[in-house]
């Protein structure tokens, strides 16, 4: 629709068909008396169709009755019949006007209120307490303090770091982030012996301890007790973990690490000798074929198999059944090793075995190896690490707290 | 306005549409030919499914197809 047309119709025109022996005779009166007329048609030989604005209507009758031609309206178009037609239908135009004033009285309330953002935190009681502070379906948008609200929520829930109140056409939304709280573990801590060790110093946080300096402990050891206080008998208190002091502190002990090992001079090994057998075993349902000996004549020997065979559909016994077999004679040799190069590997075997059981932040005073003469050939190899090390370890008891 | 009184000013585009300032009046209109009065003569415009797209006091415009113009050639 251009902006022309649009302005016609806002001021109302008729399309009106003009008949007559000179219809341009019409035409030359009317826009003589100043009229405006468009989209003249020509329809047959005696009439035309044209536009007229609506109030020209009685100017165009007067120039009709001039010129001798008839006029007979052909259509009504534009806003000023329209404002008739809802005035001659009431109740439209009444219903309309209502739906407009109840549709924006409607919407200048809260229909919903949701709440985003929850984990731990029930959203029902969050709004539940919104309710409780006027904000709820059915209050009027204006009366609701946003800045207000979630400051409300905010001391409300302890759980909550950040809630933000946003008023979105008919919805309230409650956006909130929750806290993310350390877990209170349940029980009591105590410091426990890592090792068996001998006590050399004890610097104690918090707890009650159990062993004195000087002392030797063994593994698993309580070293350092947590304490359980007395309960102040507050009727209806929970026995919760907030009165229970946890053990901490520094244990420091001497700790005797020990790895014993046997040396063995002699050495005992197979090898093959490299006199070899072959036999080969070919089986076709009952019969049976052999080539080379069932059984070789070494006393000890490697066996290499390899089987075959051709499946006979539906039954579980094959077809065909072929076997190789080679085997090897071996012998058993023995040999004496060099006691010099042997004891040098043995070493270091049981030190690298034996510094990797050090935690890294100890200290080693010392280290002692001894080697004794056993039986035949054969030599104990033992290494003792001494080291000066924090034995305490945290073990927490579900113990009850009461 | 540029155009002198009495004397027609117009104006073509195309072939389907034409305008007319200073005219006076329609002599015939068909949808085959409109024959307009200037002071100069009379236009006349042939073609197919011509039709007026508007008059006023001082403007006529012609739609449709236009296929011949006649302008008066009168040497007064």
């Amino acid at each position: 629709m251009t902006l022309r047309s649009l302005w016609f119709r806002l001021r109302g025109y008729v399309i009106i068909r003009v008949s007559g022996k000179a219809v341009e005779g019409f035409i030359n009166e009317a826009y003589m008396s100043g009229l405006e007329l468009w989209d003249l048609h020509r329809i047959d030989g005696r009439s035309i169709l044209c536009s007229v604005y609506l109030k020209d209507l009685p100017e165009i009758g007067r120039a009709l009755k001039r010129t001798g031609c008839a006029g007979r309206i052909e259509r009504k178009i534009g806003l000023p019949f329209l404002m008739m037609k809802l005035t001659r239908r009431k109740g439209l135009a009444i219903g309309l006007i209502l739906f407009s004033v109840v549709l924006y009285a409607l919407s200048s309330f809260v229909w919903f209120v949701d709440v985003i953002g929850c984990d731990k935190v029930s959203p029902d009681a969050i709004i539940e307490f919104a309710a409780m502070q006027g904000v709820k379906a059915g209050v009027p948008r204006r009366k609701i303090d946003s800045a207000e609200l979630s400051k409300a929520i905010l001391a409300e829930f302890t759980g909550l770091a950040w809630v933000g109140v946003h008023v979105r056409g008919t919805t309230v939304s409650i956006e909130v982030a929750e806290k993310t709280l350390p877990e209170a573990k349940p029980g009591i801590v105590h410091l426990v012996a890592a090792e068996d060790a001998l006590v050399t110093n004890m610097i104690i946080l918090a707890g009650e301890p159990c062993v004195s300096e000087g002392e030797t402990v063994s593994k698993g050891q309580i070293l350092v007790a947590g304490v359980v206080l007395p309960s102040y008998g507050y009727e209806g208190e929970e026995a919760d973990t907030r009165r229970v002091i946890n053990a901490k502190g520094v244990v420091m002990g001497r700790v005797w690490r020990t790895h014993q090992d046997v040396l063995d001079l002699i050495q005992e090994f197979e090898a093959e000798t490299g006199r070899v057998e072959r036999s080969i075993r070919l089986a076709f349902g009952p019969y049976e074929v052999r080539i080379g000996p069932e059984r070789p004549r070494f006393q000890s020997y490697n066996e290499d198999l390899s089987v075959w065979k051709i499946p006979l559909p539906g039954r579980s016994e094959p077809l065909i059944f072929g076997s190789a077999a080679t085997y090897r004679e071996t012998e058993k040799f023995a040999v004496v090793l060099d006691k010099e190069r042997a004891l040098e590997d043995l070493k270091i075997t049981a030190s690298t075995h034996l510094k990797a059981k050090i935690p890294k932040a100890a200290k080693i005073l010392d280290e002692q190896e001894k080697l004794e003469y056993s039986e035949e050939g054969k030599w104990v190899y033992t290494l003792t690490i001494e080291t000066l090390e924090d034995i305490a370890q945290e073990r927490r008891e579900d113990r009850g707290v009461d | 306005m540029d155009s002198i009184i009495e004397v027609p000013r117009i104006v073509v585009i195309g072939n389907t549409e034409l305008s007319i300032e200073n005219h006076l009046g329609i002599i015939g209109f068909t949808s085959e030919s409109v024959v307009i009065a200037t002071a100069k003569g009379h236009v006349t415009v042939k073609g197919k499914g011509l039709s007026i797209s508007g008059i006023t006091k001082t403007i006529v415009g012609v739609q449709g197809r236009i296929e011949h113009l006649d302008l008066p050639c009168d040497s007064r």
